[in-house]
């Protein structure tokens, strides 16, 4: 692991916008529209507001860390165990949120590329590739994301152009007629798919320039909710707001109705190209994440060995979660919405302990 | 046996309790026996810490003895001055130009005949390098390993009774090859000089280029047993002090037993061992040479080969070939281009026919693909069978190609092209569509400039086709993103290795797919934190007359 790193303020951007939206791209569209039909839209932007602020509050916490991750100064300022067990606490968060975007892409290519192919395969081909990733260190990841994000901002210009045809405006129509309530619930169903925001723990002590943390910070954001409103947008003028509820992956049966002149079509696998490549520094980035906590939150020396085994554990606990369908379906109701949040709050308020207890004593230092 | 008693009194006057124990072993040599080959060993091992005698048949006696029973090892005896004083020329044939060596004795016998030399030894030595030897180049040698090493190089070395210290006199000359276009890098336009296998020559062919006092040269000595020369060239103010000491400290660090070629440096000092792709560049051109000096490059030139190194390496560097700065750039541009997209050919051209083929069939339009399927009817082998024999047949026929004496090459061409290809469909053992994708995808292999990379992305390639074999379309992405964590986690000597791509720095990128007029590319690239970036003055496009003006 290399401390020394430091990533520019771009790379961290792109790294962030390109965590945040890869498994929203391909599931949330199903869900917030069978909840807020023709607005579901809003609700992203909405969580985008909420989650920028928040983004710029885990930015603050991590200043008060300096160069230290967040499972250091956690054990630092709470003590070997206690601080320790914080560490932990995000490892699990990384390493769960890890092995069901793994468990996503799974359930993708084998519905939709590779039928018959067994998800083990598919999951643990992903995993290896993400370990090696992780054993090459963050850097090479940051890097990849720029391309990846290129890619996904290149589609995100083009799609409009190519699903041109297939556009009817009264799909839309009428704009919040069953008030702003559906758009509030949609809300907090993607609540916690932003609240993945809280993974800035691991990548701010390698801000090049930390004083510009908030502006990348609200920059990534933003940028990320924006592919996810452009992509909610276009199934809605394409599908209307009752089909895509009903669809399993609504994004990508957006991409099939692409037919430009009879000459541009069948060119889904293109963007499928992309959108793999996203959920692969995803996965990557949460095994870092999670290898890196738990490195530091157990005093280790390298990441390496930890990263093996919690990327193991990551494909085994993929073939656990139940299929997409459940998944999507799980997505939707209180109670995994409430354990996600607790679990990204809490996460937040061990860290913030941390910070403030750092606090307290570099100004007790100071004045003696 | 004259060499043996002369060697034994040298021994004697040596004081030291090796000289003695080496004395006690050649005692044991019987007169006129021959001398055991260990004992030759126990002195070449000892010979740096072997003085000069002042005595001159002691120094030729333990130099045989050094030097064993060699028929191109020479000692000429001479007298010089008037008063007869007695020297030896000491050379190793043929590595030595007769016209100087005649020039040398000229001077020596006879233009100092009548000229009475100083009898004592420093006077003697400034009398030599001062007045007698003014034509020549003469280095001192303070030890018998100094003077082995020169004369294997190819000086004389002059010794006289009554001096401690052997002169060299260079002499060096001997056949080797003209300058000639190179095979490997062709030009259409553009200089056809290539190096040669001598370092003197290829030295010069830089200093033709670059005529600049700033250009360094550092001389370096690699190899136990074959002591090659190697110079490390840099321009001072343009290539980074740090890399430049890097390079420096790689080389030092090596210990070999010989350096026949520079790809043994190469693989001796680049960052990533492991790694398929070339993180150092060779040339057998001078331009591309003094181009990557003007960019802050260092440059490592090997004696016997042709091939120059050429450090930091980076992934776009090996896409550009030296034409491209010669031909107008918009062409220059469009070929450049054409060669990113048939690299991703040369990748993945037989691995995205398996996945289409094999496992994603909606890509392909339904005329298209009946017409694929019939061409595969009767054929036996699933697609990656198929391509991986194409493949292997094709990479077995270019390497047939590339060892075999031309005219048969050539025959190997045709058997490969009528009797491997024709033959193989007409058998239905292979489509015709596979032939032409193999054929397609070698083209394309053949359109990256730099060998290496070539040979780097054909590696690959077999491991995509498994990957799309197996997997289709996600294993082709999940073999390209493992590719691609691995070139960004590249580095050649401390510059990210697809730099200026990732990390991406605007300024190269007019030098990277398309290459921009020169009058647009003002500075160096970013990627090398050189000293001075300018490389021309402000608004150094070619300026129009206007109206009415002008001649």
């Amino acid at each position: 692991m290399n401390r020394t790193l430091r990533i520019s303020g771009g790379l961290y951007a792109c790294l962030l916008a390109t965590y945040m939206h890869a498994a929203q791209l391909l599931f949330l569209p199903a869900t917030l529209v069978g909840i807020a039909r023709q607005e579901a839209w809003l609700s992203v932007l909405l969580d985008a507001v909420v989650t920028t602020l928040v983004g710029i509050f885990i930015g603050w916490i991590c200043l008060q860390f300096g160069r230290r991750s967040a499972a250091q100064a956690a054990r630092s300022a709470m003590g070997k165990a206690v601080g320790g067990l914080g560490g932990l606490i995000y490892t699990t968060y990384a390493l769960w949120v890890s092995s069901l975007v793994l468990r996503d892409v799974q359930e993708f290519t084998t519905i939709v590329l590779l039928p018959g192919t067994p998800g083990l395969v598919v999951a643990g081909a992903m995993g290896a590739v993400a370990l090696y990733a992780v054993w090459s260190g963050l850097e090479p990841l940051a890097r990849i994301a720029f391309p990846t994000l290129i890619g996904t901002i290149m589609t995100m210009l083009i799609l409009p152009v190519l699903l041109y045809p297939e556009y009817g405006l009264l799909h839309i129509d009428p704009f919040l007629s069953r008030g702003i309530g559906p758009v509030l619930e949609a809300s907090l169903v993607s609540a916690p798919w932003f609240g993945e925001i809280i993974l800035v723990f691991t990548l701010v002590p390698y801000l090049s320039r930390p004083g510009e943390v908030y502006r990348w910070t609200a920059i990534g954001t933003i940028g990320a909710a924006l592919v996810v409103t452009e992509i909610l947008v276009l199934t809605l003028l394409v599908f209307g707001p009752v089909l895509p509820s009903r669809m399993m992956f609504a994004s990508y049966t957006l991409l099939q109705q692409i037919s430009l002149a009879e000459i541009i079509e069948r060119i889904e696998l293109t963007f499928v190209v992309i959108w793999l490549a996203t959920m692969f520094v995803k996965v990557g980035f949460y095994l870092y994440a999670a290898a890196e906590a738990t490195t530091d939150s157990l005093g280790l020396r390298s990441h390496r060995v930890p990263a093996a085994v919690l990327a193991v554990m990551a494909v085994a606990l993929a073939q656990i979660w139940p299929g997409v369908i459940p998944l999507v379906t799980s997505a939707g109701s209180p109670i995994y919405i409430l354990v996600h949040n607790l679990w990204e709050g809490g996460i937040i308020l061990i860290f913030l302990i941390a910070a403030l207890v750092l606090r307290a004593r570099s100004r007790v230092s100071a004045h003696a | 046996m004259g060499q043996v008693e002369d060697a034994l009194r040298y021994l004697r006057r040596w004081q030291s309790d090796e000289a003695r124990q080496l004395a006690e072993t050649l005692a044991r040599v019987a007169p006129g026996g021959p001398v055991p080959e260990e004992l030759r060993l126990s002195l070449a091992g000892a010979k740096r810490r072997m003085p000069i005698s002042p005595v001159l048949d002691e120094n030729t006696g333990i130099l045989r003895l050094i030097m064993g029973p060699s028929p191109d090892v020479v000692f000429r005896a001479f007298e010089i001055g008037a008063d007869a004083h007695r020297g030896s020329i000491f050379l190793i044939d043929n590595l030595v130009k007769k016209d100087y060596i005649m020039g040398l004795l000229e001077v020596l016998v006879v233009r100092l005949r009548q000229e009475e030399l100083p009898s004592q030894g420093q006077a003697l030595q400034h009398f030599l390098e001062q007045r007698a030897l003014t034509n020549h180049e003469v280095n001192r040698n303070d030890n018998m390993g100094e003077l082995v090493e020169a004369a294997l190089s190819g000086d004389s070395i002059l010794l006289l009774d009554g001096l401690t210290v052997g002169l060299g006199v260079s002499t060096r000359g001997w056949e080797h090859r003209q300058p000639a276009e190179p095979v490997a890098e062709p030009v259409v336009r553009g200089p056809k000089e290539g190096f040669t296998e001598t370092l003197a020559v290829n030295l010069a062919l830089i200093r033709r280029r670059v005529k600049d006092e700033r250009l360094r040269v550092e001389h370096r000595r690699i190899g136990t047993h074959t002591g090659t020369d190697i110079l490390m060239i840099h321009l001072a103010g343009l290539a980074t002090p740090e890399v430049v000491a890097e390079v420096g400290r790689r080389l030092d660090r090596i210990q070999i037993d010989g350096v026949l070629e520079s790809g043994y440096l190469e693989e001796l000092i680049e960052d990533h061992p492991f790694s398929p792709f070339p993180q150092v560049r060779a040339t057998e051109r001078p331009d591309v040479v003094a181009a990557d000096l003007l960019e802050g490059r260092v440059a490592v030139l090997t004696d016997g080969t042709p091939h120059v190194l050429l450090m930091p390496h980076t992934f776009t560097g090996a896409m550009q070939a030296a034409e491209d700065y010669y031909q107008r750039w918009p062409m220059a541009s469009f070929l450049r281009s054409l060669r990113y997209l048939f690299l991703l050919v040369a990748l993945l051209g037989p691995s995205t026919y398996i996945a289409m083929t094999t496992f994603h069939h909606e890509m392909i339009p339904t005329s298209l693909l009946i017409g694929l399927m019939a061409a595969r009817e009767g054929v036996p082998f699933p697609a990656l069978v198929e391509a991986l024999m194409m493949e292997f047949t094709f990479e077995a026929l270019r390497e047939a190609g590339v060892r075999l004496p031309k005219p048969v090459g050539q025959a190997i061409s045709i058997v490969g092209a009528l009797v491997i290809g024709e033959s193989a469909v007409r058998a239905g053992l292979i489509s015709p569509v596979m032939v032409i994708v193999v054929s397609i995808t070698a083209i394309a292999s053949f359109v990256i400039p730099f060998f290496s990379m070539g040979l780097a992305i054909r590696l690959l390639r077999f491991g995509m086709m498994l990957l799309a074999g197996t997997l289709g379309f996600y294993g082709l992405v999940i073999g390209l993103l493992a590719v691609a964590i691995h070139l960004a986690s590249l580095r050649s000597f401390g510059v990210p290795y697809l730099t200026p791509i990732m990390p991406p720095t605007a300024e190269d990128m007019k030098d990277l797919m398309i290459r921009a007029p020169w009058w647009f590319m003002r500075r160096r690239p970013r990627e090398f934190p050189v000293g001075n970036r300018v490389r021309q003055r402000q608004n150094a496009g070619p300026q129009t007359p206007g109206k009415g003006g002008g001649p």
